[in-house]
């Protein structure tokens, strides 16, 4: 007679079988006196652990109960105190890791055989700025405003003026002989 | 259009939301206590836990609109924490006549004879319990002592019937074994 393993009895001892195994189970243990005797030894085993988990006879359960919700207001005072718990940011799995390395392999990818060919885009010329020598140096204005570079008082400076939009200033310091040369270009 | 509210219903409110914690806390609090309690073996620790839990639940208070929902909800956190616990632990709870918990001994009723076999037997259960697996110990008491279905055990504990059904067998086996030993 073949009988059923361990597993199937301890199951078995607690009604955890499906009803196919329980019904060829039970068919079994009405003919086979050794497994009958295991499913017992479970079932004890099983009494054993209700009787012991009970909590003490003797235990306070008013006064505890009372010291336990006291610390739950407590807890949830100081909570509120603390404000609310950051989450943790999530990690990236590694498929999605991957997906956007792949995404951005692309993007890249797309970037630099495009760029070589794009022409630069300029900052359009604000209409009405003008550029003009004074005493003082090189002046633009436009907008309400003005931008000067300022040239070296007392020096000679020539100034020339660009048909490509660009005027320059050049003076030689009398005192070092150094040369200072400002270009403005207007773009 | 938005109805201005006042302090008063403001205040109302919030006595409101307190009255339903209370509720909430009243109703589920020994039956939490004696889940965790069964699962850890021992008092203090069961009351810590329980706190725990309960601090847990409340901090989120749209979860607790249905309350029958919520019990379950509450369950599942106690059955988790209760993992957790003995997980950091190396599910390793001695109980000792010392270190049994002030609040909860009554003096006069217990007799120091008593005390002592109690927590021989609370230790003796301990150790058996301590051959199983944080889940296998989890799944035996929410079984065998809990009496719950297997399938509200593995909601509880978040898997399928077939891994909590492997788990209750091997646990039974286990536990028999030890009981078994013991006695020879």
């Amino acid at each position: 007679m073949r009988h059923p393993d361990k597993e199937t009895l301890a199951l078995a001892s607690g009604g955890d079988l499906g009803w196919w195994r329980r019904w060829r189970t039970q068919r079994h243990l009405a003919f086979c006196e050794d497994c009958r005797l295991e499913v017992e030894a479970f079932r004890k085993a099983a009494a054993v652990l209700r009787e012991g988990s009970e909590p003490p006879q003797d235990l306070d359960w008013d006064r505890l109960a009372m010291e336990i919700k006291a610390n739950i207001r407590l807890g949830l005072a100081a909570g509120e105190i603390a404000g609310p718990a950051r989450e943790a940011p999530r990690r990236l799995g590694w498929r999605a890791a991957a997906a956007m390395a792949g995404v951005s392999m692309v993007v890249v990818s797309g970037l630099l055989v495009v760029a070589p060919f794009a022409p630069r885009s300029r900052a359009p010329v604000e209409a009405g700025v003008t550029a003009e020598a004074t005493p003082a140096g090189i002046e633009l204005k436009g907008s309400g405003g003005k931008l000067t570079v300022v040239g070296r008082a007392g020096d000679t400076v020539t100034v020339s003026a660009r048909s490509s939009g660009s005027v320059a200033a050049r003076y030689v310091d009398s005192d070092t002989g150094q040369v200072t040369i400002a270009n403005v270009y207007m773009e | 259009m938005n109805e201005a509210v006042g302090p008063d219903a403001l205040n109302a409110l919030a006595g409101e939301a307190r009255d339903r914690q209370a509720q909430f806390v009243n109703e589920n609090l020994r039956r939490i206590f004696l889940q965790i309690y069964r699962m850890v073996g021992n008092v203090a620790d069961a009351q810590d836990l329980t706190q725990e839990v309960f601090i847990k639940a409340l901090q989120r208070q749209e979860q607790l609109r249905d309350l029958e929902k919520a019990a379950h909800w509450l369950s599942r956190i106690a059955t988790n924490t209760a993992i957790d616990f003995l997980r950091r632990h190396g599910r390793v709870s001695f109980v000792e006549i010392g270190e049994l918990p002030e609040p909860v001994s009554t003096p006069i009723s217990a007799s120091p004879e008593q005390a002592v076999l109690r927590a021989e037997r609370a230790a003796y259960l301990e150790e058996g319990l301590r051959t199983l697996t944080e889940r296998e110990r989890a799944a035996l008491i929410l079984r065998d002592v809990e009496d719950l279905p297997a399938e509200e055990v593995a909601r509880r504990m978040n898997c399928t019937k077939a891994t909590v059904r492997s788990h209750i067998a091997n646990a039974r086996m286990k536990f028999r074994k030890y009981l078994e030993r013991r006695k020879t």
